[in-house]
């Protein structure tokens, strides 16, 4: 009850957000947040349930926004087909590359899917008919607007479209929860730990890794739909390895094998950027640097420092109980 | 068509000569630490960034300016095991965290040498660059020959290092079998720090040819370290001769596919090569796990 009264309460505030700062400015960086937690919060089911590294996930929502911002504009679908349909289509290329690549593990894994990341975005680079290669997708529509109460609700504008992140984060966040907190984490966990004997007890490692990496996908798939359609252009810039390797640096530095450390990783690692006015570039020599030290001197990442000030508490409740 | 091939094999075995020099450092490094260092294109950039302010800031011809890169890049490569790898296997040795570190160090030296020197191509003064040779059909710089002749001299004298030398059994010893090697006296420590200070400085050998070839940039690093992936993969990780010969084959494929094929479509090729193998045969053509093989 406690724990879901503070939930509640942090909902809350998420949604007053966009009110208390009205700047644009900060309300970009809160939709940034939002597309940031999901493409974390799902590379983190990965990293933290499957233990491996995966190097694809930039290609995987690159996937998505390439193919909902091609979905609205060639086919001239509207976004409530694009978006679900962009998912469907980046859970079955996540399907069809973890066939070959969950039959690796460890840096063989981390191996394939940097092969699979650059396939990938050679493939947009290179199919100019359709994605027009180095120069980008522009022109692409925002979500349609709507009547609600006879006020039309545009997503061009900021509230609106941080509303619509807000939504798609929560329900990514409440997908994870469900998917790793029952049954299925404990043999995630069990996976990871010892395939051998995790399958020994009925346990099909295979088919919970295939299963966490298509959900893992598909979630990057939606995040790339909601970019699209918020920045009106991509290009394959935005989703190449240095995409891949940001959205694991915020995984590991918010601390792997919960929900909560790769949320906390992807606000810092995109709102301390502007808190610390880096111009450019540099931020990623700071990234490179903290995860380096995050992973030699503190593998639970930023969210461990709360586990160590919470222990003596959770032992006296042990007493207790 | 026929009379271009002469010269394309012979650039061929140029590019394959380069392929050779930074595959070898990775192969090794897997093969006898077990780590596979996502920054080891990091040190081929920086030994082109070395090479190019000893010859142009500090005005020292480009053949010691190669040694002195050498030997500072060796300095690098050994402070990297000692304080990130071994920090690392004393505390979290997980395959993935290897990765991870590896990860953000390229990406420390990457967006730090563009901080400091910026996007600019660049390139290394080389006298050699002017001399042109005609062999028959062939045209060729001297200095293009004198990458093929560094890295032959570099792959005999590895080759001789570990063969017949004390050190080079122990590198051997612990690739094979690590608690065994440490069990006989080996000093497992220094023998990783070696292996980093050797693969680093193949690299930045590399770098400094390769600089004065083509361009100096930051992100040169990152095109060299996909194919070096892709060679070693396919050669064997951890085996020397599966570096060499799929080295040198890598590139002699390239150039001559490259004179009737997009070099993108090579890439695509080659990441589809590399994946097959990791499926079908992980250790590749030449190589045999944790074994490093002359």
């Amino acid at each position: 009850m406690h724990k879901s009264g503070i939930t509640a309460a942090l909902f809350v505030a998420v949604l007053l957000l966009p009110v208390v700062f009205s700047e644009p400015f900060y309300q970009h960086i809160m939709i940034a947040a939002g597309i940031n937690i999901i493409l974390a919060v799902s590379l983190g089911i990965i990293v933290g349930y499957l233990g491996e590294l995966s190097l694809s996930h930039g290609a995987f929502y690159g996937i998505g926004a390439y193919t909902s911002a091609l979905l609205m504009t060639k086919l001239s679908l509207p976004f409530v087909l694009a978006f679900p349909l962009a998912i469907i289509f980046t859970g079955l290329m996540g399907f069809l590359i973890g066939i070959p690549a969950l039959r690796l593990s460890g840096h063989y894994f981390a191996i394939a899917t940097l092969g699979f990341q650059g396939i990938v975005i050679l493939l947009i680079i290179n199919m100019v008919d359709l994605t027009r290669g180095p120069m980008g997708l522009s022109g692409i529509p925002s979500p349609g607007a709507f009547d609600l109460f006879g006020i039309t609700i545009s997503f061009q504008d900021k509230i609106p479209f941080y509303y619509l992140t807000v939504a798609v984060m929560s329900v990514v966040l409440l997908l994870t929860r469900n998917l790793i907190g029952y049954k299925y984490g404990q043999a995630f966990i069990a996976t990871r730990e010892d395939p051998l004997l995790a399958a020994s007890i009925g346990v099909k490692p295979r088919k919970y890794r295939m299963l966490a990496f298509v959900i893992s996908t598909a979630m990057a798939g939606a995040a790339g739909s909601l970019y699209s359609h918020y920045t009106l252009f991509i290009s394959p810039d935005s989703f190449h390895l240095g995409e891949s390797i940001y959205i694991a640096t915020m995984v590991i530095i918010g601390g792997r094998g919960t929900i909560l450390g790769p949320l906390v990783g992807a606000i810092l690692l995109t709102t301390l950027p502007e808190a610390l006015r880096f111009t450019g570039d540099l931020q990623f020599v700071l990234y490179g640097l903290m995860l380096m030290l995050v992973v030699v001197f503190m593998p639970k990442g930023v969210i461990g420092i709360f586990d160590h000030l919470k222990q003596p508490r959770t032992q006296q409740n042990n007493h207790a109980g | 068509m026929v009379e271009f091939i002469p010269q394309l094999i012979a650039n061929g075995i140029v590019l394959g000569s380069i392929y050779v020099m930074v595959a070898l450092g990775l192969t090794l490094i897997f093969g006898i630490v077990d780590v596979v260092n996502f920054a080891h294109g990091e040190f081929y950039m920086l030994g082109a960034f070395i090479a190019l302010m000893c010859v142009v800031k500090l005005g020292i011809p480009y053949l010691p300016a190669i040694v002195a890169t050498a030997v500072i890049i060796s300095v690098f490569g050994l402070a990297t095991e000692k304080i990130l790898i071994r920090s690392l296997r004393k505390r979290n040795p997980h395959p993935i965290n290897y990765v991870l570190v590896t990860v953000g160090l390229s990406s420390f030296l990457l967006y730090g040498i563009n901080f400091v020197f910026g996007p600019d191509l660049r390139q290394i003064p080389s006298p050699f660059m002017k001399q042109v040779l005609h062999l028959g059909n062939v045209y060729i710089t001297t200095h293009r020959i004198l990458v093929v002749l560094v890295a032959a001299i570099l792959v005999g004298a590895l080759g001789y290092f570990i063969k017949y030398t004390s050190l080079g059994n122990q590198m051997r010893a612990t690739a094979q079998n690590f608690q065994a090697a440490k069990i006989v006296g080996v000093n497992t420590d220094r023998i990783f720090s070696l292996t980093f200070l050797i693969g680093s400085m193949l690299a930045g050998i590399a770098g400094a040819l390769v600089g004065a070839m083509f361009v100096t940039e930051p992100t040169m690093g990152i095109h060299i370290i996909v194919k070096a992936f892709i060679v070693v993969i396919v050669g064997g990780m951890g085996s020397i001769k599966g570096s060499i010969v799929t080295g040198l084959g890598l590139g002699l494929v390239e150039t001559l596919a490259g004179a009737v094929m997009p070099a993108e479509f090579l890439d695509i090729i080659g990441f589809s090569i590399m994946i097959i193998v990791l499926l079908t045969k992980p250790t590749g053509i030449f190589g045999t796990k944790g074994n490093v093989s002359a």
